[in-house]
């Protein structure tokens, strides 16, 4: 992963920490990051929450909770430095 | 409709009767709780929606500690496929409306309080009457409709609610003070789409037990005004796992429910 973000130049580099639920994972093979549900994530191009679950290979069919630092954020909601980002499927039985 | 208001006497507050000492005194020695925090629990109104996969062990724990007034509601009645994992009822209630069957296992577990069944499902018309006179909303509801509504009717009463919810191996809970955290729409902001929940979603029951048991402490904590709540607080428990792990939540200023802006 490294290696391939070393080819990523020209942008500022932003620290996203990714927490994910209920049985979500990063199901990106090319990411260091696959198969965990907890994670930090050097990113140097801007993304937006649509992009970036994609970019984890998360459908947002089953990402239908999305906080941003605690809060809803929309799909088009522009990643940031800094920013931790919780995903949940919809745990809605009882 | 029913409502505790309805023809209920005030009349269990005095003190701790010699039984009650005896059949609570595994909480009346415990320096968090005492006389005096079973006088509150003895003094609180809980009303618990739902008498399924979570309001099975929220109803059996608030039930035996001795919760003086306790409402529960369920429209519903038992069916073989609820009985892995709504532990209050059994074989032989099949076809009995699970409100009727709660009230008799509860009944029998703990007589020295006050239970109040009723048959309803809760909607956005009788959602404040239903709530009216109970100190403690528990979600054990198993759809999202239904919580929104409670969540927005005890935002505007004023009054505690706690969430519970279940998936598979997986759990969530969540206490909502009004005025002190998140409410269940700042966190939720919208119902996910009837075809993103599995139909039925498959759960395992300990699971339930395990969300359930949290919610109880919770309503225990909110009446004697111990410990930390679960508020700002949303707490995932993966049964696969065996983890507990927490996500900060904030209170949304454009929240519809609660929100300032």
């Amino acid at each position: 992963m490294k290696s391939e973000q070393k080819k990523l130049v020209g942008c500022a580099w932003m620290n996203i920490t990714v927490r994910l639920f209920a049985g979500l994972r990063c199901e990106n093979e090319e990411l260091e990051s696959f198969g965990k549900n907890d994670f930090e994530h050097i990113l140097n191009q801007e993304m937006n929450l649509e992009e970036f679950l994609n970019y984890i290979g998360i459908s947002i069919d089953v990402a239908k909770i999305i906080l941003v630092n605690g809060l809803f954020e929309p799909l088009t909601y522009v990643l940031r430095d800094t920013d931790e980002i919780s995903i949940f499927p919809p745990v809605g039985g009882g | 409709m029913s409502s505790i208001d309805d023809g209920i006497d005030e009349g269990l507050n005095e003190g701790l009767s010699a039984k009650e000492k005896q059949r609570y005194h595994r909480q009346l020695i415990m320096s968090e709780i005492g006389e005096a925090g079973q006088l509150m629990l003895k003094g609180g109104k809980v009303l618990v929606v739902g008498t399924g996969g979570l309001g099975s062990p929220v109803l059996y724990y608030l039930t035996a500690a001795g919760i003086g007034t306790i409402g529960f509601t369920d429209y519903d009645s038992v069916d073989l496929s609820n009985l892995q994992r709504q532990v209050l009822h059994r074989t032989p209630d099949l076809g009995k409306p699970k409100a009727v069957s709660a009230f008799e296992k509860l009944s029998a577990l703990n007589p020295e309080i006050r239970l109040v069944p009723a048959g309803e499902r809760v909607d956005r018309e009788n959602a404040g009457h239903l709530i009216s006179g109970y100190d403690v909303v528990v979600d054990c509801t198993d759809n999202f409709p239904a919580r929104y509504i409670l969540n927005e009717a005890c935002i505007k009463s004023g009054k505690p609610f706690v969430h519970g919810g279940i998936l598979g191996f997986f759990g969530q809970a969540m206490t909502i003070v009004p005025g002190k955290g998140p409410c269940f729409q700042c966190v939720f902001r919208e119902p996910p789409p009837p075809e993103a929940m599995p139909h039925p979603p498959g759960v395992l029951g300990a699971v339930a037990g395990t969300i359930g048991t949290i919610q109880a402490a919770e309503v225990i904590k909110l009446l004697t005004g111990r410990g930390r709540l679960l508020t700002g607080r949303l707490l995932m428990y993966d049964a696969l796992e065996v983890s507990f792990r927490e996500v900060e939540v904030k209170p949304d200023s454009d929240c519809q429910v609660c929100g300032k802006n």
